[in-house]
């Protein structure tokens, strides 16, 4: 498909979220958890941004916050050229439709009280879209149906006569109601059978090829981010460390985590020796990060510099960007 | 031939809620009894003049303190006034009075709840502390100082039980409110722009109906009985007409005609025993999890 190069669908810009820590009573507002910490990147219409990192590296949370779902402590969020990240709740509320989220456990992502029509027809009665017509209002649940490949006659049914690949598919329709540009695909599969995250997945290609979707793919899973993924980001600790094309993801790896991350993919044996980097020690609480670059307590590639200056994105190739020190 | 399908499942809506039901009912004894139990007190209610065989309030001096005979199936009291009749015509008031309680101390409470465990924070803190404030006093104590405060009428003595139970539904609704609002649905919710309101009343609260279904049907009981209580401390209905409780009241002063106050006593306490008895058992049948394994 065609990608208008410049078309820039969202451009995040020192992305930062917070939470206060309540200790004790002396050092009450003193302690933040830095979920996000400084995350810049964008997203262009049309493209799929893969976001990687390990469990607890702030990646969901930079999902939430994108969709004001958690609110950010600062940064800029700019949706179709909006910053929507300043923009006050009911000033906010129009632009949702732009941005939505698919989420991780389907289960829990759909009311188990509403009948799978009453779910999917909530965008139009929020939106007060096909207010007085409500016939046009079922077709168009019937037409989101079929756009995900299910059949009509689950309408009637509640979400736990359904099964998980099939309830993913009704959260899916649900964000495609409204016409969105950017869909927030938080772990969506990670919650499903191998069999039924290939599915899900195709389908997901195919509705972006169809709608012209963008996609913010957050997951902790490599393999299936390479295969849908235009851009891939890697995360920890908050920060973003690497930010490639996908195709340098697995080609040329630059910075020491993801390395280390790629050398953890179970490889089947006939495809020659891999070489496993083992990381050392536990991932530092994010509370209280390390001193300059936050992965140096686990890099084997540790230097002198990397105790005392943080290092920022730098561009070592055309659209492939990282955060070390090596690369200075 | 799809549509006819959905018009098929469409209307076997109802008949799936009643076959439902009807497992339940007979694969639940305790279910079955209370249940049946209500129905009968609710039936004696809703056929009470064609039941009672005397006017209940008609005094009949020469039949003071008859034994319970083929006559007077209840006996009579020291008005002479048939005890069966008014048992059965009491039923109207008590169960009247029951259910108004309940029905609108728990639309009040879930609301009440609703909000304070939605909002949160500041909100939650004030909405909390007036439901125990109220919630601090003896409910029986509280509701005699409501009454008598504004005059003792069926009216002000509905409005005493309510204020002395809604805290109770609040509380619940609250806590569950604390962890329905961090599911996903309600996230998606507001990630769909959905107002803070709809979201209570449509993604929230539904998903509460189940406990308080049941809790208000355990109320019930509680109601009649506290309802009872007011009755007998002169604080219900006013005197001539019947009223269990205080049908309980005027036989105490007869210790030795046992009738007068036996059976107004069994009438309260067979009917709060029912709805104790349905309230345990009907939160199967509100759970739609739990609907497929009857």
């Amino acid at each position: 498909m065609e990608k208008p190069v410049n078309d820039i669908v969202l451009r995040v810009e020192h992305l930062k979220k917070y939470y206060p820590v309540s200790g004790g009573f002396l050092s009450r507002g003193n302690k933040f958890v830095k979920a996000v910490d400084d995350v810049s990147f964008q997203i262009r219409r049309g493209e799929t941004f893969g976001l990687v990192g390990e469990s607890g590296c702030g990646k969901s949370t930079l999902g939430k916050a994108l969709i004001r779902l958690h609110e950010p402590t600062s940064g800029e969020v700019w949706l179709n050229g909006v910053n929507i990240a300043a923009l006050s709740n009911r000033d906010f509320a129009p632009y949702r439709r732009q941005i939505q989220i698919v989420f991780q456990d389907p289960s829990a992502s759909l009311n188990p009280r509403h009948t799978i029509e009453a779910i999917l027809a909530e965008p139009f009665i929020v939106h007060g879209l096909y207010k007085n017509d409500r016939a046009q209002m079922k077709k168009e649940v019937e037409r989101l149906m079929e756009l995900v490949g299910l059949d009509s006659y689950m309408l009637n049914k509640y979400p736990h006569e359904l099964s998980g690949g099939q309830k993913q598919r009704v959260g899916i329709a649900r964000t495609l109601a409204l016409k969105p540009d950017l869909i927030v695909q938080d772990e969506p599969v990670s919650a499903l059978d191998v069999s039924i995250q290939a599915q899900i997945i195709n389908l997901m290609v195919d509705l972006q090829k169809e709608l012209g979707l963008s996609y913010l793919f957050i997951s902790h899973n490599l393999n299936v981010v390479y295969q849908i993924s235009d851009n891939v980001g890697v995360m920890y600790l908050g920060r973003m460390m690497e930010i490639t094309p996908y195709q340098g993801l697995y080609k040329n790896p630059a910075h020491p985590y993801t390395k280390a991350l790629l050398s953890a993919i179970p490889q089947p044996e006939c495809q020659g020796e891999s070489h496993r980097i083992i990381l050392e020690g536990d991932i530092p609480s994010p509370v209280n990060p390390p001193a300059g670059c936050r992965f140096h307590t686990r890099c084997r590639e540790c230097m002198e510099c990397c105790r005392r200056k943080e290092p920022q994105l730098k561009e070592i190739a055309p659209g492939h960007f990282v955060a070390c020190h090596l690369y200075d | 031939m799809k549509e006819a399908v959905l018009e098929m499942k469409q209307e076997s809506r109802l008949k799936k809620l009643l076959r439902d039901f009807g497992r339940i009912y007979t694969h639940n004894a305790l279910f079955a009894i209370g249940f049946t139990i209500c129905l009968l007190w609710v039936l004696v209610a809703i056929f009470a003049p064609l039941i009672a065989p005397y006017d209940p309030i008609a005094q009949d001096f020469t039949q003071r303190f008859a034994k319970p005979s083929a006559a007077h199936l209840f006996g009579t009291d020291n008005f002479g006034r048939d005890i069966f009749s008014r048992v059965v015509m009491g039923s109207r008031t008590s169960i009247l009075a029951g259910f108004t309680t309940v029905i609108l101390a728990s639309i009040f409470g879930t609301i009440y709840g609703g909000i304070a465990g939605y909002a949160g924070g500041v909100v939650d803190d004030v909405l909390m502390r007036i439901a125990e404030m109220v919630s601090a006093f003896p409910a029986l104590i509280l509701a005699m100082v409501i009454t008598s405060a504004l005059g003792s009428s069926l009216f002000n003595t509905l409005f005493a039980l309510v204020i002395v139970s809604w805290p109770n539904y609040a509380r619940v609704v609250r806590s569950m409110v604390l962890t329905i609002k961090e599911n996903d649905y309600v996230a998606a919710a507001k990630a769909l722009g959905t107002k803070r309101s709809r979201i209570l009343l449509r993604e929230i609260i539904p998903n509460t109906i189940g406990q308080v279904m049941i809790m208000a049907t355990l109320e019930l009981g509680n109601a009649i009985l506290n309802f009872a209580g007011l009755s007998f401390l002169g604080l219900g209905a006013p005197p001539p007409a019947p009223e269990w409780g205080a049908m309980v009241s005027d036989g105490i002063d007869y210790f030795f005609n046992w009738w007068i106050p036996t059976f107004p006593g069994l009438a309260i306490l067979t009917m709060s025993v029912g709805a104790n008895l349905m309230g345990d058992s009907i939160r199967d049948l509100m759970d739609p999890k739990l609907r497929k394994n009857f």
